[in-house]
């Protein structure tokens, strides 16, 4: 967790803007806004986390093209669409392109909060499963069976055999594999197996 | 001479100085003639009157020294014979002589030795001392010796020791035996020539010329006091001889003789030549004038000629009995009558045979009365002509007292005024036809002149303002206007003097008038303005529109009635977009006042001025889209304003702006470059905006925007040079276009390509627009979509529009 998590906000309507800005402000959270999709691609980054409040109907760039775009770009964050007018053909594609909700202007601001936490945690498990992947994608092959193998309950002895090395070889790849993955128990690596098999 | 003429009938004046000019230096010529010629005999005439004055002074000197000689012998004689006289004899005998005659210097006695005996005067030694008797005694005795033989007297020049000239006249004293004379003394008589000269003659020959007397060739006597003399050429000379002396007498005319011969000569000669000159320059003008009005004379006769030959009419001269025969007729008759002059003149006709049967009676009894009172006549009657073609003549005569015998005879003139008299006719018909025309109209129609002031005012406008003819008659038109409107009609008529340029002539236009009962109502006025006129007039015809104003009305309201129900739909099919408008600011609002809530509850209140002021711009937001949806809705309210064409279309743009947002579509305004005005109701012509701008916007999102998402909305100009300006209002999609079966109905109401159209939404547009004074067109867009667009009329600063 390097990025304190933010919430980006793309609408047209400046007062829609100005509004959601102090709002969350005003619960505590860090929020950026934009005027439109291409301002925000303009200074997207990987790196960024949280989530994005994302207008449908905006000139130019409509949401679901700056969706689109998030997405050629392996954009994880959670998006949540809101609009004036809930049209269902949009909302359906907007799901399906896997935004996490539909809100429909005016809303009540309890619903849109709890929606906004909800997708920062959505978000805080992506970066997770997305850190896993990567820790695991950093181990060498022999790192990972020895990994598998631990996670699968696997005692250094079997491993060892299993393998056909040394148990004391197996030691030190199981300390590196726990170093790689920033892991001090078992069970937190077993977690990692868990998401790492799931995300496969 | 020929050159000359010209110049005569060229200028007369001109010419009588020319012959002025000439008659001078003739004259001129003829004074210096004559001063010549009277030099000449004026010289010949000095030369005679010299001759004969040297003659005369000859005469007069030789006569008398004889006659002094002759006493001087007597007393000579008396001497000798008592030749002791006694002192009183001498004395008595000599102051006789002395005075008998003057210029006697003094009568001496000498002997024979010269020695002076006696003398007289006794007193005034002064001889004895001038005149040395004795002083050349031998030249004298010589002399004598030789005069002896001839002659009893001598004389002798003397010269006195003064130097004065003198003459002795020497006569002897004989004492006469039988034999021999001998000599014994003289009686000298002694002159001296200076008092001489001036004793013998007259003074007045001595003031007129210097004279010069020589005996022997020596000059003996010059009168000194003289000036000198002219020339030599005027000398003349006279000689004679006494004595045996030779005596001559040398005259010069003095210098004053000739200038007063002279100027006797010429006062004469002036006075001649003036009088020669004002003779001749009279002469000449007499002449010249005399010429010239012959010629004039020439000229009038023959103008006058001419004039009568292409009278069209006749002109004449009638003898004063039955029937009036000619006595001259000009040529015009042949014209007139189809009978030639000379048929006239020699009375083969006679004109009385000419008149109508009907008119004849008449004529007789004018002309007999006007040769009663001698007075012109006038009348107008009827001929038969040669061809039997009635003509009606107009005849003006006078009866004038004839040259030839004491009868009265008839000069005038006839004239062929057929058809004069059938144009009067033809005018007074066509007038009453006009009038009856313009009486019978139903609009009023006004005469009035450049100043506005009403010359005609026809039964219709009697009617329509109430007004009779007489009330109206040369007052301003303006009273017939309310004093509203009344600076624009002269501003009109103004204008159109300024600028030849028809605001409303030949147009019309729609003004309120004034009834005589202060009432006012609508009226169409056309004015055109009367051609062929000295002063410029003007033709008002006005039509009273107050029932085409009321069906005016009647249509526009429901044309109002149609838009607004129009509007009404319009607004239904937007009310999506106009909640999204409405939506956005309520849904700020509302995150506003949570934020606040939650400010309030973490004790942040510093925060809240903030956004009470954001909340409260939001609600202004949502008012103003509200505001413009309740315009839409607004029904019955008509008025025109003054409005800023771009301004206009701003507007509408923002009012579709929603539905567009809604579209994907972006209106993209193009304004005009001026700043032009209309005239126009602000709801209606949004109308017609929006309504054309939904339409495109529809066609371009039926077929998904494919050829771009945006629509135009432009405003041109149109400029024309003789018509009034338009701006033109273009909305230009690129939608799906009008197919062309629609295309001719496309403004007509119910028909519509749309699935849920009315159809009636452009024909509305159309109504709107044309009662706006323009018109609303289609053209198809390239490559693909449609332009529909409209006109309206600028509104021009300054000049009112009062429709």
């Amino acid at each position: 967790m390097t990025n304190k998590q933010t919430v980006f906000i793309i609408d047209d309507d400046k007062g829609i803007r100005d509004g959601l800005e102090m709002l969350l402000e005003s619960i505590g959270l860090e929020s950026r806004s934009f005027a439109s999709g291409s301002a925000f691609l303009d200074v997207y980054d990987a790196k960024m986390t949280g989530c994005l409040i994302l207008d449908i109907r905006m000139p130019k760039m409509s949401g679901l093209e700056v969706q689109r775009k998030l997405k050629q770009l392996n954009c994880l964050i959670p998006i949540i669409f809101i609009t004036g007018h809930g049209d269902i053909p949009m909302a359906v594609e907007a799901m399906r392109l896997g935004a996490i909700d539909f809100i429909r202007k005016p809303f009540k601001e309890q619903d849109l909060i709890d929606r906004i936490n909800e997708a920062l945690k959505i978000d805080e498990k992506i970066i997770n499963e997305h850190n896993s992947k990567s820790k695991v994608d950093s181990l060498s092959a022999r790192e990972y069976e020895v990994f598998e193998r631990v996670a699968d309950g696997s005692m250094n002895k079997v491993i060892a055999a299993d393998l056909g090395i040394s148990e004391r070889t197996v030691e030190v790849h199981r300390s590196h594999v726990m170093e790689k993955l920033k892991v001090r128990t078992l069970a937190e690596l077993v977690r990692i197996k868990i998401i790492y098999e799931q995300l496969n | 001479m020929e050159n000359d003429k010209r110049h005569i009938s060229f200028s007369p004046q001109n010419a009588i100085l020319w012959y002025s000019v000439i008659a001078g230096v003739f004259s001129a010529c003829f004074i210096a003639f004559v001063l010549l010629y009277i030099e000449r005999q004026e010289r010949a005439h000095i030369d005679r009157v010299t001759q004969s004055t040297a003659d005369g002074i000859k005469t007069v000197l030789e006569e008398d020294i004889y006659r002094r000689m002759e006493s001087l012998t007597e007393f000579a004689k008396l001497s000798e014979t008592s030749n002791i006289m006694s002192d009183n004899e001498w004395d008595l005998l000599s102051k006789a002589l002395y005075y008998s005659k003057q210029g006697y210097h003094s009568i001496v006695w000498v002997d024979s030795s010269f020695h002076v005996l006696r003398r007289m005067p006794i007193e005034g030694s002064e001889t004895a001392i001038d005149f040395d008797l004795a002083s050349q005694p031998m030249a004298l005795l010589a002399k004598l010796k030789y005069q002896q033989q001839n002659s009893k007297v001598i004389a002798v020049p003397l010269t006195s020791i003064n130097g004065n000239r003198g003459l002795g006249i020497y006569v002897p004293v004989l004492n006469k035996t039988l034999t021999s004379k001998k000599v014994e003394g003289f009686i000298v008589n002694v002159l001296l020539f200076d008092p001489y000269i001036k004793s013998v003659l007259p003074t007045y020959l001595l003031a007129e010329y210097k004279l010069t007397l020589f005996i022997d060739d020596q000059k003996v006597y010059s009168d000194q006091t003289k000036h000198p003399p002219t020339s030599g050429t005027w000398d003349r000379q006279a000689a004679f001889e006494i004595l045996g002396q030779r005596w001559q007498v040398n005259l010069v005319p003095n210098n004053e003789f000739r200038p007063f011969i002279l100027f006797r000569m010429f006062s004469l000669l002036i006075v001649l030549g003036i009088l020669l000159s004002i003779f001749i320059t009279l002469a000449v003008y007499t002449l010249m004038s005399a010429r010239n009005k012959t010629k004039l004379t020439k000229d009038d006769r023959k103008k006058t000629e001419q004039l009568l030959k292409n009278l069209p009419g006749m002109a004449y001269q009638a003898s004063n009995r039955t029937n009036r025969p000619m006595i001259f007729v000009s040529e015009g008759c042949t014209l007139l009558t189809g009978y030639s002059k000379k048929q006239f003149e020699k009375q083969n006709i006679l004109w009385g045979k000419l008149i109508h049967p009907d008119d004849d009676e008449r004529v007789c009894r004018t002309i007999n009365q006007a040769l009663k009172t001698k007075h012109l006549f006038e009348l107008e009657y009827r001929i038969i002509t040669k061809n039997n073609d009635v003509r009606l003549v107009l005849e003006r005569g006078e009866p004038v007292s004839s040259i030839i015998n004491d009868e009265f005879i008839i000069e005038g003139f006839i004239a062929d005024i057929t058809s004069i008299k059938q144009a009067e006719v033809d005018l007074l018909q066509s007038y009453a036809f006009s009038q009856a025309i313009v009486n019978s109209v139903v609009e009023a129609v006004i005469t009035i002149n450049n100043k506005g002031l009403i010359l005609s005012f026809n039964d219709a406008a009697q009617k329509m303002f109430g007004y009779t003819f007489s009330e109206v008659k040369d007052k301003n038109v303006k009273t017939l206007i309310p004093r509203s409107y009344n600076e624009h009609h002269d501003q009109y008529l103004a204008q159109y003097k300024r600028t030849n340029k028809t605001h409303i002539i030949g147009t019309g236009r729609e003004l309120v008038a004034k009834r005589k009962d202060g009432t006012t109502f609508p009226i169409h006025l056309s004015v055109s303005e009367i051609p062929n006129h000295e002063e410029k007039m003007y033709v008002e015809l006005i039509r009273d529109i107050t029932q085409q104003r009321v069906l005016e009305d009647e249509a526009s309201s429901h044309i109002e009635q149609m838009a607004h129900a129009d509007r009404l739909n319009a607004l239904g099919e937007m009310a999506a977009g106009i909640a999204h408008e409405i939506n956005q600011p309520l849904t700020a609002i509302s995150l506003f006042s949570q934020t606040a809530k939650n400010f309030c509850e973490i004790g942040k209140f510093e925060r809240l001025p903030e956004l009470f002021d954001k909340i409260s711009q939001q609600s202004l937001r949502a008012g103003s889209v509200l505001e413009r949806v309740q315009m839409m809705t607004r029904q019955g309210d008509r008025s025109k304003e003054v409005l800023d064409s771009n301004m206009l279309i701003d507007e509408v743009k923002k009012l579709a702006e929603s539905e567009a947002r809604l579209r994907d579509i972006k209106i993209q305004l193009l304004p005009c470059h001026q700043k032009k005005n209309v005239f126009v109701d602000r709801v209606q012509i949004q109308q017609v905006i929006l309504n054309l701008l939904r339409n495109g916007m529809e066609a371009m999102q039926s077929i998904d925007c494919k050829n771009g998402a945006i629509i135009k909305l432009q405003i041109k100009l149109q400029i024309k040079i003789k018509a009034d300006n338009y701006i033109k209002i273009l909305v230009i999609d690129t939608g799906c276009g009008i197919p062309n079966s629609m295309i001719n109905e496309l403004f007509t109401p119910f028909s519509t390509t749309k699935k849920n159209g009315t159809g009636i939404g452009l024909s509305i547009s159309k109504s709107i627009v044309e009662e706006h004074g323009g018109h609303i067109h289609f053209s198809k867009n390239k490559p693909a979509g449609a332009i529909f667009y409209f006109t309206l009329p600028i509104h021009e600063e300054g000049i009112p529009n009062d429709k």
